[in-house]
């Protein structure tokens, strides 16, 4: 069945109106009264050819006609007024980049949740110990202190571990890298897991065990060049010797326990610097029991607090393996 | 045969329309406006088919395969589309007609209720 064109519609409509003509003017009519007539008996013929015309034509395809043509007749008119245009661009690339980045910092910070387990439940604790010159305390939401350990490190653990970040590099290019020091508990409290390799635990960082096990970070394949066979292997760090599997016992600075939702007794083995002066800082997270108080907590921290400040002289060796 | 003033005329009942069509061309091929006039003839007037409803109508009919059109010469001496009816046509005429008399037979037992029997 061939489907019928515009012109047969306009030929099928021309005939109605000569029969209609002729009908008139056997009755006596003239011509043009019976020509108008005739008109004006059919109606609308525009209307008419249109109607059969969507009988026979797709919906999808009138839709996507009048899409083309609409976008046809936008494109003409934005041509014409050219700064019109300019500006309707500009206001727009503005307002989807603005929106865009407002959503990516409300999804980041709001909607999408955070990759620890329990994050309703987890707490922040930062102290100062007291021979830091500040002496200050602050705990549990209190105005956080920026974590200072990098800059009052040992320099040679500064060095140590800044070659070693990019000894693995293409022409040992430097590189800034974000590198925090925290206890072996710490990746259990928060509930993360490696994507290749261990991770520490609260056993790998006990300070009295000499045979201490270090496992690449999330990203360490990444920066082994993608190689997945980086675990285990002995990586050369200038003069020092490290293994994938050994690390400086000075890292086990806190340690903290999750599943009796106690916090543990802060174990600091900070090594002093080559300025003579103590780390001052430590953080850690630990499970908030749940139902647990805001007094009862900052009670427990300070308790934390002066176990610290006992411990510390003690534990400070300043020396890597 | 009487022409009835405007305000006399009858709307055409919805879905009526295909079935008058069919009807009209089981007499033979016919076109366009023959079969508005025969309409409105054999209505006494009383039914009159916009122009606008009966083509597409027409077209419709076609797409179903109910109608066949094919040109010819009308007695103006004008090209026109004649249209005929199918076998399949014939089919769906008769379906409609059942039905159409099952509603006239429905609407009027509640429009003029049997009287009751006596005992």
């Amino acid at each position: 069945m061939r489907r019928p064109d515009s012109d047969d519609f306009d030929e099928e409509i021309r005939g109605h109106l000569a029969l209609s003509m002729k009908e008139r003017l056997e009755r006596g009519e003239d011509p043009a009264s019976a020509r108008l007539a005739a008109m004006k008996e059919f109606g609308n013929v525009t209307l008419t050819r249109d109607s059969i015309r969507s009988v026979w034509s797709s919906r999808w395809l009138d839709t996507a006609g009048i899409l083309a043509r609409d976008i046809r007749f936008a494109w003409r008119s934005l041509r014409r007024a050219k700064g019109l245009a300019t500006t309707v661009v500009i206001t727009l690339a503005l307002g989807i980049g603005a929106n865009a980045a407002i959503f990516s910092v409300v999804r980041g910070v709001l909607l999408r949740p955070l990759v620890n387990r329990d994050e309703d439940r987890l707490i922040y604790i930062r102290q100062s110990t007291p021979r830091h010159r500040r002496r200050e305390h602050d705990l549990l939401g209190a105005r956080n202190q920026r974590l200072q350990v990098a800059r009052h490190h040992d320099q040679r653990l500064r060095r140590l571990l800044y070659r070693g970040l990019h000894a693995d590099r293409p022409r040992n290019e430097p590189r800034m890298v974000k590198a925090g020091v925290v206890g072996g508990s710490f990746f259990d409290v928060m509930g993360l897991r490696p994507v290749l390799g261990r991770l520490l635990n609260a056993q790998t960082t006990d300070p009295r065990r000499r045979a201490l096990r270090c496992s690449p970070t999330v990203s360490g394949p990444r920066r082994s060049n993608s190689d997945p066979g980086v675990v285990g292997k002995t990586i050369r760090l200038g003069t020092a010797h490290a293994t994938s599997r050994r690390r400086p016992r000075a890292l086990g600075a806190v340690s903290g326990r999750h599943g009796d939702h106690r916090e543990r007794r802060h174990k600091p083995a900070s090594p002093r610097g080559d300025d003579g002066r103590q780390p001052h800082a430590s953080h850690d997270g630990a499970l908030r029991p749940p139902g647990a108080g805001r007094r009862r907590l900052k009670r427990r921290a300070s308790e934390l607090t002066a176990v610290h400040a006992a411990t510390d002289s003690r534990a400070s060796r300043g020396v890597f393996d | 045969m009487a022409k009835q003033p405007d305000e006399q005329r009858l709307e055409l009942l919805q879905g009526t329309l295909d079935m008058l069509v069919l009807r009209i061309l089981q007499w033979g091929p016919q076109h366009g406006h023959g079969i508005g006039q025969a309409i409105r003839a054999q209505s006494d007037e009383l039914l009159k088919v916009e122009t606008g409803s009966l083509y597409p109508a027409l077209h419709r009919l076609v797409k179903r395969g109910w109608l066949k059109s094919e040109w010819g010469v009308s007695e103006a001496n004008q090209r026109a589309r004649y249209y005929r009816l199918t076998a399949a046509g014939r089919a769906q005429l008769s379906r409609e007609h059942n039905r159409w008399s099952q509603l006239v037979d429905a609407i009027g037992r509640i429009m003029s209720p049997a009287p009751a029997s006596k005992e």
